[in-house]
């Protein structure tokens, strides 16, 4: 008897372990099936596979959006190729590498993949992942640097191909608390400014003691995308402005790598003006809705956060106060009177196995390119096109005030006014590879020293050079 | 001819009993395959190769010992492997001493153990991510509780804690310490309980004071406890990783980053899977030598003790 209850017992753990491990070839759980979307019955019929009813195709399309601003997106695509084509919207949990990496690894089918980083994307695209896409450039008659602009299109080029479209360029500007300089009686900033108007702001900004104090701004160093410890480089060497002329060393031991880093340090740690490192990490403003939470609520002027950053003017990201009244600004540059400022991208890639290649096209193509509005837009982003013209900018913005949430406390003239103004944007994505790794690695662990004090600016880059030139070198000869 | 049916029937009985046991040992050894041995062979092979894993299995590239000796060139692998050596060194023994001397004084000399027992335990199953952030806010270097403190008490320059290069990991070892006491202190007031009240009465009519109890009769009865203790903290210490993540991301410069979180950055940040992989067989035989080592020792002592116990 003891022997048949184990027997049983052993059969039923084997057929209940059979059970979770089965029906991978009929039905495949997905993002979407936690997310929002419908769940796929079977990914066969469902992935590239001709729908009964009206012999339309679906495309997969992943992204991290919030699923309940997806809808317009959905249908205005639905719509538009109605009969060929319908998008499902495939909830990823966020941008990180590791995520995105898995989705890409697990053998879903997915016919788009979004991403913030252009280190991922050159890299998954140099392992084969992603598919090049010129051909559909040529097809459509475009020029890569006539839809994106030059400086998004040198970084996006990888060898002569382009493996992503740009739907959004994040452009850094400045976010200020004009309630505090009209309490402290200091002028609004005002565009063209340089940066030692941005210093004497910060000072004049500065008030209080211990717990108390209010610091004139907020800059997050820390992150590795944004690049501000080096901003000054950027606007005047434009992109790639860390490598020499035929990328096989750095430039960190310029003139003017110090000169920026030298500044941002001082303001930190001699001029006490903008919130301390450790204070940063501590108190999560090293994230961009923390820095407007931060903003608002009175504990810095002024911070650094790209142009999305009046979404978080919302109430769902927290009670805004009463009386909050929000203005941006353009970044200042060095000798003021020109209007530079640097951006990243985020980006949308069809990976090799896609479901239908030609699809897959008509829906990047209309997220990033022929209808911004409802990607881009929604996410309160700046779109990676070049604007014809500032009108349609303007119209763009508008449209998109309309159709998001309420920023409550936000100018939302200047706003529009600042938005659609004439920029040289320079973008601080990197795609250039060899050692790149490492030098990331070298510049989040050498510039945080910096700050925190431990080092001096001449050190600090001069160690950052030999590093990333050695690892340049040795990638270069493997 | 009765022996033999007999002896045919039990060897029957046996062979059915094993067979049971096999399936029952067989399930788990089929997930033991499929979910330790199968992925810890796999990262073996893939230390071997250059591997983006997005990439497919087709692209795994082959490059012998490459990932090994490249490793020892690699000064941010080498300051986290002493950084995790260290971490060990300041975290395990600090834990366990002070779960010795609270265990004791829990056991023999306080009202209300269960009620303090359940305190000092209540570290051990909070969130390392929520106990991080209000471990980075107290030990915040301008405002934080424990600086206003010493500032208070006249130390005029306080440590900068997870911020200062040269204290960040000593902080993470208190974090390590305060988190992982409770759990000591259950075990090790578990291995009290088996303590023979003759022993401590027979040392009191021998005259011995609470230190020597303590020396030789407490310490060697939980020679067995501590060895436990010591082995599996140790290999916790080594497997650190979130208050790492969380507080410091292996910070400033390098001076926070420990093996895990680095294998962590190699493997998902930059998708060097190959290196990652090798990396992470330095952890496993670090841990095992250590281990292994460990077993020796202490084997070698119950071997002598033995023989003087035979003298």
């Amino acid at each position: 008897m003891k022997k048949v209850m184990a027997f049983l017992l052993a059969l039923s753990t084997a057929l209940s372990l059979g059970a979770c491990g089965g029906g991978g070839g009929n039905t495949q759980s997905t993002p979407a099936d936690s997310g929002s979307t419908a769940s796929v019955e079977s990914s066969q019929d469902s992935a590239g596979g001709e729908n009964a009813e009206g012999g339309e195709k679906t495309l997969r399309m992943y992204a991290w959006t919030n699923e309940k601003v997806m809808p317009p997106f959905v249908e205005a695509f639905n719509e538009k190729y109605k009969g060929q084509y319908k998008v499902e919207y495939c909830y990823i949990p966020g941008a990180d590498t590791l995520t995105i990496n898995t989705a890409l690894a697990s053998g879903e089918a997915i016919d788009v993949m979004t991403q913030a980083s252009a280190f991922d994307m050159a890299d998954r695209a140099y392992a084969g992942t992603y598919l090049g896409l010129k051909k559909f450039f040529d097809q459509e008659g475009w020029t890569y640097d006539g839809v994106f602009g030059s400086s998004i299109e040198s970084i996006q080029n990888l060898d002569g191909e382009y493996y992503s479209l740009p739907y959004g360029k994040s452009t850094q500007l400045i976010w200020y608390n004009k309630a505090m300089s009209d309490a402290a009686g200091v002028p609004y900033p005002e565009p063209g400014w340089s940066w030692d108007d941005f210093r004497s702001t910060c000072i004049a900004m500065t008030s209080g003691e211990g717990s108390e104090k209010v610091y004139g701004a907020s800059i997050d160093f820390d992150a590795e995308g944004d690049l501000y410890w080096c901003m000054m480089a950027f606007q005047e060497k434009g992109a790639f402005a860390y490598y020499n002329d035929d990328f096989t060393a750095t430039a960190f031991t310029d003139d003017i790598f110090k000169q920026s880093l030298r500044f941002f340090s001082d303001l930190m740690l001699v001029d006490k003006c903008i919130v301390p490192i450790e204070e940063m990490k501590a108190f999560g403003y090293t994230n961009d809705t923390q820095n407007i939470i931060g903003l608002y609520n009175g504990k810095f002027a002024m911070c650094f956060v790209p142009d999305y950053g009046y979404q978080y003017l919302e109430k769902s990201f927290g009670e805004v106060p009463e009386g909050a009244d929000i203005g941006v600004v353009d970044m200042p540059t060095l000798s003021g009177g020109k209007n530079v400022t640097t951006c990243y991208t985020s980006t949308a890639s069809i990976p090799t196995f896609c479901t239908d290649e030609q699809g897959a096209w008509e829906l990047i193509k209309f997220m990033c390119i022929e209808n911004t509005e409802y990607f881009a837009g929604i996410k309160c982003m700046t779109p990676g096109i070049e604007f014809e013209s500032p009108e349609k900018a303007r119209e763009f913005y508008t449209w998109m005030f309309e159709h998001t949430d309420e920023k409550v406390g936000l100018d939302h003239e200047m706003a529009l006014d600042v938005l659609t103004h004439e920029r040289q944007l320079v973008s601080v994505d990197n795609t250039y590879m060899p050692g790149q790794g490492k030098l990331i690695e070298a510049m989040k662990a050498e510039i945080a020293l910096v700050f925190n004090g431990e080092s001096s600016v001449d050190d600090c880059l001069t160690k950052l050079k030999t590093v990333s030139d050695n690892a340049i070198a040795d990638a270069l000869k493997s | 001819m009765n022996s033999t049916k007999l002896r045919r029937g039990k060897s029957l009985a046996r062979r059915r009993e094993n067979i049971a046991g096999w399936l029952f040992i067989g399930l788990n050894f089929l997930g033991y395959i499929a979910f330790k041995l199968a992925p810890l062979v796999f990262a073996g092979v893939l230390s071997f190769t250059k591997w983006n894993f997005t990439s497919g299995m087709k692209n795994i590239k082959w490059v012998g010992l490459k990932n090994y000796m490249d490793m020892f060139k690699d000064e941010a692998f080498l300051t986290s492997l002493m950084n995790t050596i260290v971490y060990s060194l300041i975290m395990v023994p600090v834990a366990i001493f002070l779960a010795l001397i609270f265990a004791v004084i829990l056991d023999k000399y306080v009202y209300g153990k269960g009620v303090l027992r359940l305190a000092f335990y209540l570290p051990y199953i909070s969130s390392m991510i929520a106990v991080s952030l209000v471990w980075m806010i107290l030990f915040l270097p301008t405002n934080g509780p424990v600086n206003q403190i010493l500032t208070s008490l006249g130390v005029e320059n306080p440590p900068r804690w997870f911020n200062g290069s040269s204290t960040s990991l000593l902080s993470m070892a208190i974090v390590g310490v305060w988190q992982r006491l409770g759990y000591n202190i259950i075990i090790v007031l578990a291995g009290l309980q088996g303590i023979s009240a003759s022993l401590y009465e027979a040392s009191d009519i021998d005259g011995a004071n609470v230190v020597q109890k303590f020396l030789y009769i407490t310490i060697p009865s939980l020679s067995s406890t501590l060895f436990f203790l010591t082995m599996i903290s140790f290999i916790n210490s080594f497997q650190v990783f979130t208050p790492v993540k969380v507080i410091t991301q292996g910070g400033p410069g390098y001076s926070s980053s420990v093996l895990v979180y680095y294998i962590y950055q190699k493997a998902f940040q930059y998708s060097e899977l190959g290196y990652a992989s090798a990396l992470s067989w330095v952890l496993f035989a670090l841990v095992f030598v250590f281990s292994f080592s460990r077993m020796i020792v202490d084997y070698m002592g119950s071997v002598k003790q033995r023989k003087g116990g035979t003298k």
